[in-house]
């Protein structure tokens, strides 16, 4: 039998093999796998790359907070809606003005406009859609849809295959580059989940206004400016977290921030050297052979 | 290939009686047949040869002993079937429907296709007919006996007791101008009425959505009139049987004359004898269930309309208002929507304000009640309890109107909302219905677009709870409703279309109703087996097809895991009672049959010389 393409470990291409056929080549390849996983560890883990993933996570988290921030003004310090959310949106046109390129492909004027009409729409809607429910199930409920909301947010904008200069290149602007789109767009399901949330919390508020505002607010801080601004960029990360620290000890009191505090930092400094730790003791190192049988989504339409 | 000489059981008896002869026994066998012994007779007293069809099987000596003259043979004995009992044999069993009715489809070959093909390939087919044919002889054997004596009138001086004489001589009455008179006079009553059946149900049926779609009465009606029309049809077809039997064949010319003549033979006709007496014992049976019930209802008619004066407002109008009340206002502790709720609740209590005022007022008065009770009574006494109990199911199914509509609303409701939820559920989770691929895909949407989707489903998703707790009061309740109506037309089916009389035959005569027959081993004569034809008797699952088929639609339609799947969908369910209760029609024809298309045969029936 004389094949001219060589043979493959892809399941699901046609080749002109049986079956069963077994590659020549098998004996040696188990071989090197075998002393690959007796040798030390031969793949150098990119400690940094770890530690910007791990903070990531951190920034989504702190993005997140500021819905229950905004919230708690409205709900409990009957702060005025209507400032805060003209200052947001200020806030974002100058942002927009500063990307005026951005702003284009982002929001155009028509979307933005069916953005604001919706919502003018459905807050009445959403005003007395939980009437009859209990508060304390709606911050169950927004309490997990949050957590899911930080964990496919953050798994879905994680970068693995960064290069070194690209990264180098992402750090030194705190806005993204317009042309990549590989890093600041989050999956739709994380938007969404994002929404439900806001949209669930709207529902606890008084008035039309206050249920507008709110939706408006939370769109712009989590879904429209961390699209133009880097959020891991160490600038804006400090500019959030010292307005978190300050609602959190303003509000709750310092000891709540001591220790909130303290697990944070703990969390930025442990977490990555934790997870290098147990890349580089425990994890298995055989999954190559599985990995070179199929990856894990197969590509069915390759545009 | 081995000949089987079938031997009645009657000549047996006869050979006891000639003890001590030489006997020669003579058999009729045509191209496509076995053996069928006719007569056997002292051989001294046989002067002349038998020719085609007939011949002699065998010789007995004196010591009893039988020589047959034909190689392979095996005897299977018979009783004689008596023709004016009407018994015969069938292989395969008669059907109680009209033949042109008889639902062919099998459940496994709709499965299995290519077990059709298999079963039907050439191979597997016999081509031998000769058992049908001679068991066609069997049943006419003793036209087969007659025409035989005639043709051989040596045989003929033994009379025979166990065939009974069917040359009927007409009565002393049939020749009377008065008999003469009455026939004519009642023909053209028949005419009449026949008549008017005819356009009474041409008229139910022919109206844009027909009634008798709409009302049990009408279908009521329109099955007595159908079976009126039927009648004559019935009747000629029964006195052909009469005459064919006092007919002499004449088939022994050839063979092949005789299986022209297959299909005229008697007996294909005592079938419709047994459609035609249980239509008139049915109908009978009826009117006498119904004299029982109206007098009962005459008896006890106030104490009637008190009860449903008192029911009729209390179930439909102010049960249903505390209820919907009650859905309106938190039901057991869940959290409804107030808003929509209160929208809900008070729609439909203006639909019960409004069905009230209409409709149960009305119904629910005294006098009304009393005046609707008077109609059953006369109706059940008159017509029958089937008209009695249709003209109930009509009148609940107009008080019950609101209660569809009910169902109707709140399950449109449901299922456009249910539709919704899961597409945006589909949009919340990033992916999009591909219809050209029927899958569900990945996409990739705008920020505006998510944001509406998200919006409108966290609304749907709280105002699901409202909804679906209106849907599912409402659909139980028309379930309910469902179910009383089903109750009560398989009882107007039951009285309609019960096999009274075949049941009946089945109990005093089995081998009137044949289903099939069976050729057992009787015993073991000088090493060789004596087989013996008997008859099966149709089983009872085959006289009651027509309900299992019935039973059956009623399951699949209300009582099964696809109603359940509709009613979780939100997808209408209605009483579909003309397709539930279609098999049962099936001892009709598909149109009523005009009088005037048999009118000549049924002039030809009637006593001439008026």
């Amino acid at each position: 039998m004389a094949n001219s393409e060589p043979w493959t470990r892809l399941l699901w291409i046609k080749q002109q093999y049986p079956d069963n056929y077994t590659d020549p080549k098998f004996l040696e390849f188990m071989e090197t796998m075998k002393k690959k996983r007796e040798g030390p560890p031969r793949i150098e883990y990119d400690y940094d790359q770890i530690r910007k993933d791990i903070m990531k996570f951190y920034n989504i988290f702190l993005n997140s907070c500021f819905i229950y921030i905004v919230f708690t003004f409205i709900y409990y310090y009957n702060y005025n809606a209507i400032h805060l959310a003209g200052l947001i949106t200020i806030l974002t046109m100058l942002v927009s003005t500063h990307r005026d390129k951005e702003l284009r492909s982002l929001l155009n004027v028509k979307s933005s406009l069916i953005i604001v009409f919706m919502l003018l729409t459905l807050s009445p809607v959403l005003k007395s859609l939980s009437k009859s429910t209990a508060s304390d199930s709606i911050w169950t409920v927004s309490f997990w849809l949050n957590i899911l909301y930080i964990l496919t947010c953050a798994t879905s904008s994680l970068s693995p295959s960064l290069h070194k200069e690209d990264s180098a290149k992402q750090q030194a602007s705190v806005f993204y580059d317009i042309n990549d789109h590989t890093n600041n767009k989050p999956s739709n399901l994380a938007t969404n989940l994002l929404l439900a949330n806001v949209a669930m919390l709207a529902s606890r508020l008084e008035t039309t206004t206050d249920v507008f505002c709110f939706l408006l607010i939370c769109i712009q801080v989590n879904i429209i400016l961390p699209r133009i601004i880097n959020i891991s960029h160490v600038k804006v990360a400090t500019l959030s977290s010292m307005l978190v620290y300050l609602f959190v000890g303003v509000s709750i009191g310092y000891r709540a921030t001591i220790i909130f505090l303290t697990s944070s930092v703990s969390y930025i400094l442990c977490m990555p050297r934790l997870f290098h730790y147990w890349q580089m003791n425990y994890r298995r190192r055989d999954y190559e052979i599985l990995d070179l049988w199929d990856p894990r989504t197969p590509v069915v339409d390759v545009k | 290939m081995v000949n089987y000489i079938f031997w009645p059981t009657a000549l047996l008896h006869r050979e006891k009686l000639l003890d001590n002869q030489q006997l020669v026994a003579a058999a009729v066998k045509l191209e496509e047949s076995d053996y069928v012994v006719l007569d056997i007779q002292p051989i001294d007293e046989i002067h002349d040869e038998l020719t085609y069809p007939y011949i002699c099987v065998g010789t007995r000596d004196k010591t009893g002993n039988w020589s047959i003259d034909i190689p392979d043979f095996n005897v299977v004995e018979f009783d004689i079937p008596k023709p004016n009992r009407m018994q015969f044999f069938s292989i395969t069993p008669i059907s109680l429907i009209l033949p042109e009715k008889e639902t062919t489809k099998c459940d496994i070959y709709e499965k299995l296709p290519n077990l059709k093909k298999l079963v039907e390939y050439e191979r597997y087919k016999a081509p031998n007919s000769k058992l049908r044919n001679s068991i066609d002889i069997i049943n006419t054997y003793h036209i087969h006996v007659r025409a035989f004596r005639e043709a051989n009138p040596s045989f003929t001086d033994f009379k025979d007791e166990g065939n009974g004489d069917t040359q009927t001589r007409p009565s002393w009455y049939e020749s009377s101008t008065l008999y003469k008179i009455a026939c004519v006079s009642l023909y053209y009553v028949m005419i009449a009425v026949c008549s008017i059946s005819y356009y009474g149900s041409i008229a139910l049926n022919s109206t844009r959505v027909p009634l008798i779609n709409i009302s049990a009465t009408a279908k009521q009606i329109d099955l007595r009139l159908q079976q009126i029309c039927y009648f004559p049809l019935q009747f000629l077809r029964i006195h052909q049987a009469k005459k064919l039997e006092r007919k002499t064949p004449k088939f022994e010319d050839s063979g092949d004359k005789k299986e022209g003549e297959n299909k005229e033979l008697p007996y294909t006709y005592y079938p419709d004898y047994i459609r035609f007496y249980n239509t008139l014992w049915l109908i009978v049976n009826d009117i006498s269930f119904g004299l029982i019930i109206s007098a009962f209802l005459k008896d006890n008619h106030d104490i009637v309309v008190d009860k449903l004066s008192h029911v009729i407002p209390e179930t439909l109008y102010y049960t249903m208002g505390n209820i919907t009340k009650f859905l309106a206002d938190n039901p057991f502790g869940i959290k409804l929507n107030n808003e929509l709720a209160s929208f809900l609740a008070e729609l439909f209590l203006w639909i019960m304000e409004f069905s009230y005022n209409s409709l149960l007022k009305f119904t629910s008065d005294r006098s009304k009640l009393s005046i609707f009770i008077w109609v059953v009574t006369k109706a059940c006494s008159i017509l029958g309890l089937s008209f009695g109990i249709s003209l109930l199911i009509d009148f609940f199914s107009l008080l019950s109107f609101h209660i569809y509509l009910f169902y109707h609303i709140s399950s449109k409701l449901y299922h456009w909302q249910a539709n919704a939820i899961v597409s945006l559920f589909y949009l919340f989770c990033g992916k999009k219905k591909n219809v050209l691929r029927k899958r569900i895909d990945y996409d990739f949407f705008e920020l505006d677009e998510l944001l509406l989707g998200t919006l409108l489903f966290i609304i749907l998703i709280f105002l699901m709870p409202t909804v679906l707790s209106f849907y599912t009061c409402y659909s139980v309740l028309w379930m309910v409703t469902i179910y009383f109506h089903i109750l009560l037309n398989s009882c107007i089916g039951l009285i309609n279309h019960f096999p009274l009389f075949a049941f009946l035959l089945r109990t005093k005569d089995s081998r009137r109703l044949p289903g099939g027959i069976l050729i057992a081993i009787k015993r073991h004569k000088t090493g060789r087996s004596v087989f013996y034809l008997k008859n099966n008797a149709l089983p009872i699952s085959m006289m009651f097809k027509p309900f299992l088929f019935s039973m059956d639609r009623i399951k699949g339609y209300y009582f099964s895991i696809s109603t359940f799947k509709c009613l979780l969908n939100g997808l209408p369910i209605s009483v579909r009672k003309n397709e539930l209760y279609d098999e049962l029609y099936a001892y009709l024809p598909e149109h009523p049959v005009d009088i005037f298309s048999i009118k000549s045969k049924l002039q030809g029936i009637l006593p001439t010389n008026v």
